[in-house]
C-alpha cells in the first residue's frame, strides 16, 4: 500500500525513531511502513491518522500507483 | 532531532545491534563450549605426569580462547547497553527489549545448569549439552520449573509489550517453522522405518524448528 508517511515525518522534521516514540511503536516497524513493507493495522492507522491531523485516506492509498 | 534520509531507510542502528547480538551469542556459546573444552582436557591429564609442549599449548589455548571470549561478550554488552541508552524508543519498545534480555538471561541460566547438571559433568564434551545423554535429577527438575515458571511470565509480558510488526514477524516465524517442523520430521520418521535414516532426533529437530522460526522472524524485522 503506498503511503505518504516519509513525506508528513520529513515535514515535521521528525526522524523515524521520534514518530515511532509518538506512536509507540518500533523504529522498524515505521520503517516498514514507510517502505511499503507493513501495512498498518486499522487502529495503528487511526493513529497515525490522529497524529498528523489528516483523514487515513490522506496518507494511505490502496490503488497501484 | 531532524529526518535523516530521503530514501526512506534511515541508517538503521538495529541492524548494527542484531549483528551484536549475533556476536554476543558466539561469543557467550564459544565461551561455554571453551570453558567445558578446558575443563575436560586439564581433567583428563593425569596429575603425577607432567604436561607435554603441545599439551601444554593446546590448553593455554583453550583457556585463552576462552578468556577471549567472555572479553568480546562483555564488551558487546557494553556496547549495546551504551547505544540503547542514547537511543530514543517508545515506552512499550524498551519493556519488549527489556524482557528480551531477561529471556536471554534465563536462557544463560538455562545453559549453564545443563552444562553443570550433565552427569558426566562439567568436563563433558561441548556438544553434549544438545544431546540426550542422561542429565541429573535436580538438574531437570530446576530446568522444568524455571522453563514453566519464569518463560510463560516473560512470554506473556513480551507479547503485551510488541508491536504488530514484530507480532506479524514473530508469526510468520512460527508458521514457517511449523512448516519446517513438518516436512522434517515426517520426512525423517519415514526414512527411519525405511531403515535409511537413523531414529529420529527430538533435539535435532527441535533446534531445526527454533532455527528457521528465529531466522524468519529476525529477517522479516529487520529486512
Amino acid at each position: 500500500m503506498n503511503n505518504r508517511l516519509k513525506v508528513l515525518r520529513a515535514e515535521r522534521n521528525w526522524s523515524q525513531a521520534e514518530l515511532a516514540m509518538r506512536l509507540d511503536v518500533s523504529r522498524q516497524a515505521v520503517n516498514a511502513i514507510e517502505t511499503g513493507k507493513h501495512d498498518p493495522s486499522l487502529p495503528l492507522a487511526f493513529r497515525i491518522a490522529r497524529l498528523f491531523a489528516l483523514s487515513i485516506e490522506e496518507i494511505f492509498d490502496d490503488r497501484a500507483s | 532531532m531532524t529526518a535523516q534520509a530521503d530514501d526512506g531507510i534511515e541508517a538503521n542502528p538495529a541492524r548494527s545491534r542484531l549483528a551484536s547480538v549475533f556476536g554476543l551469542v558466539g561469543s557467550s556459546l564459544g565461551a561455554i563450549f571453551l570453558a567445558g573444552a578446558s575443563v575436560g582436557f586439564f581433567s583428563a591429564h593425569d596429575p603425577s605426569r607432567p604436561l607435554s609442549t603441545a599439551g601444554l599449548l593446546v590448553g593455554m589455548g583453550l583457556v585463552g580462547g576462552t578468556v577471549l571470549c567472555l572479553g568480546l561478550a562483555v564488551r558487546t554488552v557494553l556496547g549495546i547497553s551504551r547505544s540503547a541508552r542514547t537511543e530514543i524508543v517508545a515506552p512499550s519498545v524498551r519493556k519488549g527489549r527489556t524482557l528480551t534480555v531477561l529471556s536471554a538471561l534465563l536462557g544463560a541460566v538455562i545453559a549453564v545448569i545443563m552444562l553443570i547438571g550433565q552427569s558426566q559433568g562439567i568436563g563433558a564434551p561441548p556438544l553434549a549439552l544438545f544431546s540426550d545423554a542422561p542429565l541429573q535429577g535436580w538438574a531437570a527438575i530446576a530446568l522444568i520449573a524455571l522453563t514453566c515458571t519464569a518463560l510463560p511470565w516473560i512470554t506473556w509480558a513480551w507479547h503485551r509489550a510488541i508491536d504488530e510488526h514484530e507480532l506479524d514477524a514473530y508469526r510468520e516465524g512460527a508458521l514457517y517453522g511449523l512448516y519446517a517442523y513438518s516436512l522434517l520430521s515426517f520426512c525423517w520418521w519415514l526414512g527411519a522405518r525405511a531403515g535409511l535414516l537413523p531414529s529420529v532426533n527430538g533435539v535435532a529437530v527441535f533446534m531445526v524448528t527454533y532455527t528457521v522460526w528465529g531466522a524468519v522472524w529476525l529477517w522479516k524485522r529487520y529486512r
